[in-house]
């Protein structure tokens, strides 16, 4: 089966769970920028967790499928159809021969993920499909997707009875994720420089609203909103900075680092998002204000593992009813 | 010389740790982070997913569903990381650098590749002989890699020739050899940057081996010399 796009989109590119164990050599870890919604298309596409997928932001592109295949979309809503109708998020879908896959409009969320059951004929760099544009390897040719790229799957699950440009949704679906916290609310451990600002500072970095500024990309997420003041004017010393750290820029604005940011960085962190709201801050647009609050590491801790037991369970009625299926 | 180095370790969120030695740049300190860097990519510690070195600094990344089988009584898994990682620090906190190796790259200093030179002349007061001379004579260490595949962070300039940073990254061509506060660098590949661009070097700073291995032409520890080279010697090199 091979997957042609027949409309680039602006920021597409072949994703897992990113390039681990050379951010000593500045070789950046990438992944998907939501990677809970990546590893749920997977395992209801009836693929391995971290198996590549197709990243999407809006504009995204337009694909022809030219065999029978099983996929699933999920993430960002960009009103996707499928065959001219309506495709739903987080439902495996067989489709038929020539079916055609669009995203019409921007409704919810940043990044849509495309997870087709089978091998995905990409390239492997360092241990990961990652797509590494600034080195252009991993991925498809180390670049986004443009149009006319055919992305070839091999090791397809069985798909029968079903007709050329059509589609049937399967039963099965995935319970949305809830946790705790209001879906304005990002949860964030101080950094090690969060004395750095004042106390004036500290009080508007916990009680006003920030949106993610258009300017955004999967380096790193700008913010709008009031500006925070500091107290020292040190120079730091360039060191190691992760997923979710919050810089403050000299101006008193600040960035979230996402998951293509670099690997070291010389300004003040003075918060970490907590690993388990990466996958809501990653998604949220600029008419989506948040609002940071606080946590201590044992909340943090607690909300990570109930995610991954939520995506524990996902991961055995996928087990069950891929296996299943096979039968059949 | 030193044989204990005081540290601090602070979390860097809630699935890394950094071992602090103090915000200062100093060959010393570099030479201990690479001890414990080196000593940890050799005996690799269960739960951790990778270790990388800063300036005067190292930071591991951990994986927190696998460390959290090892929680015992109200501690974290962050607690846990903390041990693991303070076992390696105290162990190898008793001093013993490698000795270090020593690369020489070649520097076409041309105002064709360097087109920060005149605003440094400017501001500097200098000739281009002195700036030259000053950038080739010292020998730099190359404290960390990192921002792009291969580029290294050296140091320390000479105080006639300290730049500050532009205040807008501009494209800077592959090759490039920047300078910025009392730190220079090489770029390995095209991108936007914020160092004063005083020439090119023709080495090539990275190489793809295969799709799993990939090395880099400086490694932190070296000791970097510079040389300057003709625009010809450039072009034939």
């Amino acid at each position: 089966m091979n997957l042609k796009i027949i409309k680039a989109g602006i920021c597409d590119s072949i994703q897992d769970c990113g390039r681990h164990g050379f951010q000593y050599m500045g070789i950046n870890p990438g992944g998907a920028i939501d990677m809970f919604s990546m590893r749920t298309v997977n395992l209801l596409a009836g693929n391995a967790e971290y198996a590549p997928v197709i990243e999407m932001s809006f504009p995204a592109a337009s694909i022809v499928f030219d065999a029978p295949a099983i996929i699933t979309i999920g993430g960002a809503d960009f009103s996707a159809t499928l065959n001219g109708k309506p495709m739903p998020l987080f439902h495996p879908v067989k489709i038929g021969a020539n079916s055609t896959l669009k995203f019409e409009q921007w409704k919810e969320g940043r990044w849509c993920y495309l997870a087709v059951n089978g091998a995905m004929g990409a390239e492997k760099w360092l241990g990961s499909y990652s797509t590494h544009t600034k080195i252009n390897a991993g991925g498809w040719h180390g670049r986004l997707l443009k149009k006319g790229d055919i992305i070839p799957f091999t090791n397809l699950a069985p798909v029968k009875n079903v007709e050329e440009k059509k589609h049937e949704v399967l039963k099965c679906k995935a319970v949305p994720f809830y946790d705790d916290a209001p879906a304005d609310e990002i949860f964030v451990l101080p950094g090690n420089e969060w004395d750095y600002i004042t106390d004036e500072g500290k009080r508007i970095f916990q009680e006003a609203l920030f949106s993610v500024s258009r300017t955004s990309d999967r380096m790193g997420y700008t913010l709008d909103g009031t500006a925070i003041s500091t107290n020292m004017r040190c120079e730091l010393i360039s060191s190691v900075v992760d997923f979710g750290t919050i810089q403050l820029l000299p101006g008193g604005q600040m960035i979230v680092l996402m998951a293509g940011h670099q690997t070291t960085g010389g300004y003040p962190r003075i918060a970490h998002v907590i690993k388990a709201h990466r996958t809501k801050i990653a998604q949220l647009k600029e008419d989506k204000p948040l609002r940071f609050r606080l946590t201590d590491i044992q909340t943090a801790e607690r909300l990570l593992l109930k995610q991954e037991h939520h995506l524990t369970i996902l991961k055995n009625g996928c087990t069950m009813m891929w296996a299943d299926y096979i039968k059949k | 010389m030193r044989t204990y180095f005081p540290y601090t370790i602070f979390p860097l969120g809630d699935s890394a740790l950094t071992v602090d030695f103090g915000n200062s740049i100093d060959q010393d300190l570099s030479a201990h982070v690479m001890s414990i860097f080196t000593y940890i990519q050799s005996h690799p510690v269960d739960g951790f997913i990778e270790c990388v070195p800063a300036y005067s600094s190292l930071t591991i990344f951990y994986n927190p569903g696998k460390l959290k089988n090892e929680i015992r009584n109200n501690e974290t898994i962050s607690d846990i990381a903390r041990e693991k990682l303070e076992e390696v620090v105290e162990m190898k906190n008793i001093f013993s650098p490698e000795k270090p190796r020593t690369v020489k790259v070649p520097v076409c200093y041309d105002e064709a590749f360097a087109p920060d030179t005149k605003l440094v002349l400017r501001e500097k007061k200098i000739s281009k002989q002195e700036l030259v001379s000053i950038h080739s004579t010292v020998e730099y260490r190359v404290y960390m890699l990192g921002f792009l595949p291969g580029f290294a962070y050296m140091g320390e300039i000479d105080a006639k020739i300290r730049m500050p940073r532009k205040a807008l990254p501009q494209k800077v061509h592959a090759g490039s050899v920047g300078i910025a506060g009392n730190q220079t660098g090489v770029y390995p590949i095209h991108s936007p940057g914020g160092w004063q661009i005083i020439g090119r070097t023709p080495i090539k700073l990275y190489e793809m081996i295969d799709a799993d291995n990939f090395s880099t032409f400086f490694q932190p520890g070296d000791i970097v010399q510079f040389y300057s080279i003709s625009r010809d010697e450039f072009e034939n090199y």
